[in-house]
């Protein structure tokens, strides 16, 4: 509940990337007639050069429809709320909707309808993450770790991370972590209890992650080796479940093909036609995902630095576990780095490295379980120092700063190379230079033109968010279970 | 000390995400209807903005320059007073200030019904398209602008 309304306190309230454009009108059309066609956006927004404008992320389909290139996993996700958004529509003031900031770009036009569909949609994230660290947190409980540990995983994902920033989004990359670690849980239980029905739970998992987004299949390698390591030596007794898992997972990819083929005339077309990006040899881009100040892992998210140094006594823990990390977050960058539009573009830090940020930090349980005092008080100022970058990062526009940078920087070095490699690019520099882009503060501006309405319920969450966290923080929580080392028995 | 760490960073983090250090009550977005070209189609940025977003001064901005540094504002251009002084000149729109609607841009304000300032799409760097003016908080429409400067895809 605390995360829910952290997250919703640092939300825009509208949608600012084509890319969410897409998955929304995908959204809006499961929800008004269970259909996956999509008008598109009748502007210039993302498209290749050359390409005509209003093209941008759908292809026509055999009935000449207009399909989305993007996962449908999120869009049916976000069904829920898009029907909250149409209650609101209906039922809210006028007024409210002009809380949301009109003097950032918009792909949309603004009405009552539009804009209150986009804003309840946009929250999706900000339900979605804490899921994420919920199961990062069982994850790292199932694997030994203490429970200190697992409350550093938590509140280091969820607060010292990109993952909150990417609350603010509509992007698929939320769900595909949740995916992917409700995948490793599964695994972790399949191993702990050898129960079948866990691997096959994984293998689903997996299996269908690809209708999130397509690059979930590179994960699939990794989630094998993963289950299998341990298993390898009673493989005879286990091949019944094995194959069970197997038509499984081949299941979410079957159904990826038939979505293809009806969308786009081939079960192996995803829609994007070889237009908008294609293979290189990574160089500097496999280097800037590493190392650059833009589009670091670890520059962006430096809570991930606890999971370096904890890595070793990881290895030597839980060595499945650590070899699974390794190989996830590796072909995952490896691959990103290989795809011409992949590694940089418009999204804060490596967009779609953030799937992979519980697999780069778990590590840091190691470190915390294993350290002494002077340690854990270094992974913990990390951690506060992290957070509080993410909060700054968590309450400005990315594509804004873009914007700056685009209309400000010359040919030469370009706004791309700026926006990698120099400090001046870094957001967590350019977003001193831009105001909040937050729904709450709309909200309060609103208050002083003479409509409180919304400001209240923004009042309303944080007192929720103040509540939530006293509960948790408790101590009488821990005296009342008996839990180790408060010397009380458990209540019964 | 692991409670009293996570129970200091969720406080600190919360006073962050409500906006204890950080708020900016005023738009803070002021330009120039000085020359510009505007986004150039495709390309990387050669074009200029008249305007730019700045942060807590709300005396921003202009920079009509290409090789302009975003952080360095046009010393010709207009600009608003800071709202968050609460000087009673500047117009805090914040305030209740019942300016929005009349017509004249006051002080805070970015435009106000068809009083733009003489600005388009164009010169706040979001390409073609129409400018227009939100009615209740006196902050730019820039819904019915063109930007093509891009985005991600994936």
């Amino acid at each position: 509940m605390f995360c829910v309304c952290v997250y919703l306190l640092s939300a825009s309230g509208r949608i600012v990337f084509p890319d969410d454009e897409i998955v929304y009108q995908t959204t809006r059309s499961l929800y008004q007639g269970g259909r996956l066609d999509i008008p598109g956006i009748p502007r210039r927004t993302g498209e290749p050069k050359g390409r005509p404008d209003g093209t941008f992320g759908w292809a026509p389909g055999p009935d000449g429809k207009r399909y989305g290139f993007f996962g449908h996993g999120l869009s049916l996700a976000a069904i829920p709320l898009y029907g909250l958004g149409e209650l609101a529509a209906e039922r809210a003031p006028e007024t409210w909707r002009h809380a949301i900031r009109s003097d950032h770009f918009f792909v949309h036009g603004r009405s009552q309808h539009d804009d209150w569909t986009r804003l309840f949609v946009s929250l999706t994230n900000c339900l979605l993450t804490p899921l994420a660290l919920l199961l990062a947190m069982v994850w790292t409980r199932r694997l030994g770790f203490s429970r200190g540990a697992a409350w550093v995983v938590g509140v280091g994902l969820g607060f010292g991370t990109l993952m909150w920033p990417y609350t603010r989004t509509f992007l698929s990359e939320p769900l595909s972590t949740v995916a992917l670690l409700g995948a490793a849980v599964c695994v972790a239980r399949y191993h702990h209890g050898q129960r079948a029905p866990w691997l096959w739970a994984a293998s689903l998992i997996v299996g269908w992650s690809c209708h999130i987004h397509l690059l979930n299949l590179i994960a699939i390698p990794a989630f094998v080796g993963y289950a299998l390591a341990p298993d390898w030596s009673r493989r005879h007794e286990a091949w019944r479940g094995w194959l069970v898992a197997l038509l499984l997972g081949a299941s979410g990819l079957a159904a990826l093909g038939v979505s293809q083929w009806l969308r786009f005339g081939s079960p192996f077309e995803s829609g994007r036609h070889g237009l908008y990006s294609h293979f290189i040899v990574p160089t500097w881009e496999l280097l800037a995902l590493l190392v650059s100040p833009g589009r670091s892992l670890w520059w962006t998210s430096p809570v991930l630095i606890g999971g370096l140094l904890g890595w070793r006594r990881f290895r030597d823990r839980v060595p499945a576990a650590a070899w699974f990390c390794v190989a996830i977050v590796g072909t995952r960058l490896l691959f990103v780095a290989t795809r011409s539009d992949w590694w940089g573009g418009w999204a804060l830090g490596p967009r779609f490295l953030v799937p992979m940020l519980p697999f780069a930090l778990i590590p840091i349980t190691a470190a915390w379980d294993a350290g002494g005092r002077r340690l854990r008080g270094a992974l913990l100022a990390l951690l506060v120092a992290s957070i509080a970058l993410q909060a700054h990062l968590a309450q400005h526009s990315i594509f804004e700063w873009m914007l700056v940078l685009y209309t400000n920087t010359p040919d030469d070095p370009g706004y791309l190379w700026v926006s990698h490699w120099s400090w001046r690019g870094f957001p967590g520099w350019g977003f001193l230079q831009l105001r909040e882009d937050l729904l709450r503060v709309g909200a309060r501006q609103l208050a002083g033109a003479g409509h409180p309405g919304l400001s209240h319920v923004f009042t309303g969450i944080a007192v929720l968010a103040v509540s939530s966290l006293a509960v948790a923080l408790w101590p009488g929580r821990s005296r009342l279970r008996g839990e180790p080392g408060t010397g009380h028995a458990p209540a019964r | 000390m692991l409670r009293t760490g996570f129970g200091v960073a969720c406080i600190a983090l919360l006073s962050a995400a409500v906006g204890c250090t950080t708020d900016v009550e005023d738009p803070g977005f002021t330009a120039t209807a000085g020359d510009s070209m505007g986004a150039s189609s495709g390309g990387s940025g050669s074009s200029t903005a008249a305007a730019e977003t700045t942060a807590n001064s709300g005396t921003s901005v202009a920079d009509a320059s290409s090789s302009g540094d975003p952080t360095t504002g046009d010393p010709t251009t207009a600009t608003t007073g800071d709202p968050t002084t609460g000087d009673p000149t500047t117009g805090d729109p914040t305030t209740g200030d019942a300016g929005c609607g009349d017509g004249v841009v006051s002080p805070g304000e970015q435009c106000d019904g068809a009083d733009l300032q003489g600005l388009d799409c164009t010169s706040l760097g979001l390409g073609t398209g129409t400018l227009g003016c939100d009615p209740v908080m006196c902050t730019f429409d820039t819904s019915m602008c063109m930007s093509d400067s891009g985005g991600t895809s994936g």
